[in-house]
């Protein structure tokens, strides 16, 4: 096929050409809203995500569907642009959490996903959003520490936001095996979270080894996709494999996690504890303490104190506690945690789209007919 | 008489003067003598002149001479010596460790089986943080010499820190006792302080240190970083505690208390073994034993409790280097040994 013969690709056909293919390949597409933010992209997009997920979707169609969010050559530009327009009212507001979701549900990598959503960053009501899709991930390139540095920051951040909370203390237990980050998501657990943050949550619990957690988990997910199962029936099958995947082993899951666990540097909390019972001697403050000059020593540590406490810091504390040597044991959470976080955006996503199709409805568009259609 | 035997003779009399320093007149002497030896071709003569400057004051001018000895002649294990000796008599000698570590293992290989060498060695790789090897040159220099007596208080120290063997308490804390006339430095309580302390023997502990800096003058600006130094160290032993680390009542402080990752890692381990041991089948089939697991709980234990004496000797061997020998170097002069290392001494007859 000479490059002249290549089409342009607006919205591939299910299923897909062999000349579709090639030019979805090859960068010759539009992506969404490349035409700009109008109506007719709005359709676009619902019909895209229809034939990525209804019943009879090609299965290549959900790959499809995601290399349409951007372009090469212009990357999320028309998705910024979609934004600026939500935000003067020019397109509707759900449409953005439409693309949203839609990269969560379509399983997109963490670059793509982070990608999409730093383009809707201004977006007041997508904040919460946007920051998971940035942060929440990792484990394509086994980068989890420095998204879990960006989650630890927007969990500094004030107001606090339960969900980012979670999703950090999700990265202390599972990833650092620090207990701390169970005990909290525990505590978070008890007040109301949304379905996926709580989703989340559970799978700490069912790692943890608290078997019951994955009804729980079941549940949460049912209620998630209840209101997808019409209009994306394709959406529960995999989320469904991909479940059964994550919670088929119980203890061989939790094996390898006490393993992480059990391969970390339990002795450098001992260097705090020690240097902090140093902090609080009041040895030369005796009486008998003998000249003046042994009243006022400073509370510093020595250099070799400093340097001892130190080095795992400017290592990243994070980064030791999950980099164990358990080679193994940490390439299998790894997985379990990667195939985790999947599933959980692919819930917020279907969180995010739900919203946006109730718009969709709500503005008169017959969501569940747009398979049948073409392009308007 | 040569002009570096001249210059030799003349160092010597002023390290035998030393009293917080080398006299100043001599060492210079000293120096102008063994430059004019170097400008003969004699290499000894070159080491001399740096010595002689390093120990008038001038570090960074000593080391540079020693770098261009050591480039015109790299088989001269004097000039090794006697940067690895300015490394270890640095005012930081943390700061210097790796380098003078390094310069000590050239001269070690140059000139095997000197014990002082062996000993220096050990030395600065205890600053360095290598506290294996600091501790296998250590007992190689006492296997050279067994009246060492600094290389017998490292070796304890690395013992009883590093080694988890509270019997080197003991050797600690009679060192300075037992080296009696030898060992001139009362630096040497600093170590009985470590060994009386790991002895639970606080008051005594306390006196040692007292003991250590009771040369140094009360209200001296320039003494007062080395008390300091000092001080800060016993804080931090105080802090550290008697005994050795996951031992008696220490065990849960040590680990950082009863909701420690460690003890819940330990508590989780124990309950998935008994879910293993509840449910055979399955554990069959997931491929997990409960002899896997006894392993990782016996694991944990002794990698954290390897791991405890370690950090314990990244801070209390190290701490003690740091304030030990700054100490050392400003009431001694380098010893006769040192000298005779870096060659520069005299042979009669």
């Amino acid at each position: 096929m000479a490059p002249g013969d290549v089409p342009v690709v607006e919205l591939p056909s299910t299923p897909c050409s062999a000349a579709e293919l090639v030019a979805l390949r090859n960068g010759r597409y539009v992506p969404l809203f490349g035409h700009g933010a109008h109506p007719a992209e709005v359709r676009r997009a619902l019909m895209l995500a229809q034939r990525a997920l209804a019943s009879n979707a090609d299965p290549r169609a959900m790959d499809h569907a995601l290399t349409l969010l951007v372009h090469p050559g212009v990357g999320a530009e028309p998705l910024r642009h979609l934004a600026q327009s939500a935000a003067e009212g020019l397109a509707p507001h759900w449409a953005t959490a439409l693309v949203l979701g839609l990269a969560g549900m379509l399983g997109a990598s963490d670059a793509l996903r982070s990608e999409v959503a730093r383009a809707f960053k201004g977006i007041g009501s997508l904040s919460t959003e946007v920051t998971l899709a940035c942060h929440a991930g990792g484990g394509d390139l086994n980068a989890w520490r420095d998204h879990y540095q960006e989650l630890r920051a927007a969990d500094a951040e004030d107001p606090p936001v339960r969900a980012v909370s979670v999703a950090r203390r999700w990265y202390d237990f599972v990833l650092a095996r620090r207990w701390a980050g169970l005990d909290g998501l525990r505590a978070l657990s008890a007040d109301a979270l949304d379905p996926a943050s709580q989703w989340l949550a559970a799978s700490a619990d069912w790692i943890s080894g608290e078997e019951r957690s994955r009804a729980r988990m079941t549940d949460l997910a049912q209620s998630v996709l209840g209101p997808m199962q019409r209009p994306y029936p394709r959406f529960a099958q995999v989320v469904a494999r991909e479940m059964v995947e994550l919670l088929g082993h119980p203890l061989t899951m939790r094996w390898e996690h006490l393993r992480c666990a059990a391969s970390r540097d339990h002795a450098s909390v001992a260097i705090r504890a020690w240097l902090h019972a140093a902090a609080e001697e009041r040895f030369f403050d005796e009486p008998d303490a003998g000249p003046a000059e042994f009243g006022g020593l400073g509370p510093e540590p020595s250099r070799a104190g400093r340097a001892a406490a130190e080095s795992r810091q400017l290592a990243g504390d994070f980064l030791l506690d999950w980099f164990v040597p358990e080679r193994e044991a940490r390439a299998a959470v790894d997985d379990w945690a990667r195939t985790t976080l999947k599933v959980y955006h692919r819930l917020r996503g279907a969180m995010l789209a739900e919203v946006a199709l109730r718009g969709a409805r709500a503005d008169g568009i017959r969501v569940d007919e747009l398979m049948k259609e073409g392009p308007a | 008489m040569s002009a570096f035997e001249a210059g030799v003779r003349t160092l010597h009399e002023g390290l035998a003067a030393w009293k917080r320093g080398a006299s100043p007149g001599l060492v210079s002497r000293a120096a102008v003598l063994f430059d004019e030896a170097a400008r003969g071709g004699d290499v000894r003569g070159a080491v001399g002149a740096a010595v002689a400057r390093g120990l008038a004051g001038d570090l960074d001018g000593a080391r540079r001479r020693l770098h261009e000895v050591i480039a015109a002649s790299p088989r001269c294990a004097a000039a090794y010596v006697a940067l690895g000796l300015f490394g270890l008599r640095d005012p930081d000698p943390l700061a210097h460790a790796a380098a003078t570590s390094w310069a000590l293992v050239a001269a070690r290989d140059l000139a095997p089986d000197v014990a002082c060498i062996e000993r220096m060695l050990a030395v600065s790789l205890s600053a360095g943080g290598e506290f294996m090897a600091a501790l296998q040159s250590a007992r190689n220099a006492l296997a050279l010499d067994r009246d060492d007596d600094e290389a017998r208080l490292w070796s304890a120290l690395l013992r009883l820190h590093f080694g988890g063997d509270l019997s080197a308490a003991t050797v600690l804390a009679e060192c300075p006792l037992e080296a009696g006339g030898r060992m001139q430095s009362p630096a040497a309580w600093l170590a009985a302080a470590a060994g009386l302390y790991a002895k639970s023997e606080f008051h005594e502990a306390r006196k040692a240190m007292r003991r250590a800096v009771a040369p140094l003058k009360i209200g001296d600006a320039s003494e007062a970083p080395m008390v300091d130094s000092a001080r800060r160290w016993f804080r931090e032993l105080r802090g550290f505690g008697p005994g050795v680390p996951m031992t008696g009542d220490r065990w849960l402080r040590d680990v950082g208390g009863a909701q420690s990752d460690f003890a819940r890692t330990r508590a989780a381990l124990s309950s998935l073994r008994e879910a293993l041991a509840n449910d055979p089948a399955r554990a069959k089939s997931e491929r997990v034993s409960a002899l896997d697991v006894d392993g990782a709980l016996g694991g944990l234990e002794a990698q954290t409790r390897r791991g405890m004496l370690e950090w314990g000797a990244r801070l209390i061997i190290r701490g003690f280097a740091e304030a030990y020998l700054p100490l050392v170097a400003y009431l001694e002069a380098p010893t006769l040994e040192e000298l005779a290392a870096m060659d520069l001494v005299v042979c009669d007859g």
